[in-house]
């Protein structure tokens, strides 16, 4: 059995952190990246990702990731908030989102892009996006609701913002 | 049936309204930031922003389309792409980020033109080499077990088998039993590479003694609908076939 065919299983299983979410700076990026549980098992190549830019309060990614034992990844799901880029699905997708662009807050959603009759994701990495009404939130609330999307329970887990102090990049 | 009137003021309203709405601006106190009507395959639009410098601007896309090539795991293709796109447009590559300093206010729309086309253009030529590496890659891998199972046969690289239109094709990894002969051609999931493929295959098919074609995938899963494409003219197999499956291929 292909990874592929796993990722329905694996987006929609109850998750959990396996590590700390700690924010990196990495060139021009900030990033968190945490390794997921399932049923008391950190799922081998299963992970959660944070992006920001060093733009502050916007362009924020919240991922679910999937690697195979090739080194080869996989997103199965991404929410853009605040974005600085618009997204178009061109015309594929649901019938109202075609030649749509998207310029706010948007899903790559998981469901849109899994082609199921084929137990596959479309390529292009996640080509298919709908609105998410998330850009009035504060970053801290739009990770939560990435994580309820993902099915990543955090419990008490607190998330900390990206720190975005401009001296990060310029020092 | 209601016609268009030449002059119809709705129609010319709604097309001046979508041009409006193909680029937009956002403006800031000292950065402005465009969206271009340009779009990567991944449905994400490309957007560059103009930074006042004194007299002067700045002008980057800031290494959003680095990212969106991270998403796809082609980011380090693309970083070593970009400084060779770039030199013929003037543009610098650094810390992921198309940039072009130093611009003068009369000069903004050609910067935002060449960052642009810089980034659309190093996005294309990285998907297009990812394609070909990973052919490598399993040609490679692919020759080293053909060589292995195949010790009675004759086992070679870039093999020049001219086909029907009289084309003198090369396949990557050709069994030969004789004048018996099996192609293993890898092939990605990318049109380019399919299309490349069905090309020769449907070329030497049509020989009076055609060779047996194999094309070789990492993923059939990958090729998507395409596969329907490759299998009119070639055996699809994939690269984690089992060696005694293999075996039985050219024999």
């Amino acid at each position: 059995m292909g990874l592929q065919s796993q990722f329905p299983g694996l987006y929609a299983a109850r998750k959990t952190f396996a590590g700390q979410l700690l924010w990196t700076v990495e060139n021009r990026d900030l990033r968190l990246q945490c390794p997921l549980e399932i049923a008391d098992v950190t799922v081998e190549g299963l992970e959660f990702i944070g992006r920001a830019t060093s733009q502050p309060d916007k362009a924020c990614h919240f991922m679910l990731r999937a690697t195979d034992t090739r080194g080869n990844y996989h997103l199965l799901e991404r929410i853009d908030w605040r974005p600085v880029h618009s997204h178009d699905n061109k015309g594929r997708g649901p019938a109202e989102l075609r030649h749509v662009i998207q310029r706010t807050a948007h899903a790559h959603a998981f469901e849109m892009n899994w082609v199921k009759s084929e137990d596959r994701l479309l390529t292009g990495g996640l080509p298919l996006a709908a609105p998410v009404d998330i850009d009035g939130l504060e970053v801290v609330d739009a990770f939560k609701y990435a994580a309820k999307r993902f099915n990543i329970v955090t419990g008490k887990m607190t998330f900390p913002p990206p720190p975005w102090e401009p001296d990060l990049f310029n020092g | 049936m209601v016609e268009l009137r030449t002059h119809d003021v709705s129609f010319h309203l709604a097309v001046e309204r979508a041009v409006a709405e193909l680029v937009r601006l956002d403006q800031g106190r000292d950065e402005a930031v465009i969206h271009l009507p340009i779009w990567l395959p991944s449905g994400t639009g490309v957007t560059v922003t103009v930074r006042r410098k004194g007299q002067l601007v700045e002008v980057s896309d800031d290494g959003g389309t680095y990212r969106e090539a991270e998403d796809s795991m082609m980011h380090k293709s693309f970083a070593r792409i970009a400084p060779d796109i770039v030199t013929d447009l003037g543009v610098t590559y650094e810390v992921k980020a198309f940039t072009v300093r130093d611009v003068a206010l009369d000069r903004i729309a050609g910067a935002v033109a060449a960052v642009a086309e810089a980034a659309k253009r190093t996005f294309d030529v990285t998907v297009e080499r990812v394609a070909e590496r990973r052919s490598t890659e399993v040609n490679d891998a692919f020759y080293d077990r053909l060589r292995s199972l195949y010790r009675e046969a004759k086992v070679e690289r870039d093999f020049v088998i001219r086909g029907a239109s009289q084309h003198e094709w090369k396949f990557s990894n050709v069994v030969s039993f004789g004048e018996r002969r099996t192609i293993f051609e890898a092939v990605a999931p990318f049109h380019i590479s399919i299309y490349s493929a069905v090309t020769k295959f449907q070329d030497v098919r049509q020989l009076d003694k055609p060779p047996s074609r194999y094309a070789v995938v990492q993923d059939k899963d990958e090729l998507t609908d395409l596969i329907g494409v490759l299998s009119q003219v070639s055996n699809v197999i994939e690269t984690r076939i089992p060696d005694t499956s293999l075996r039985k291929l050219a024999s």
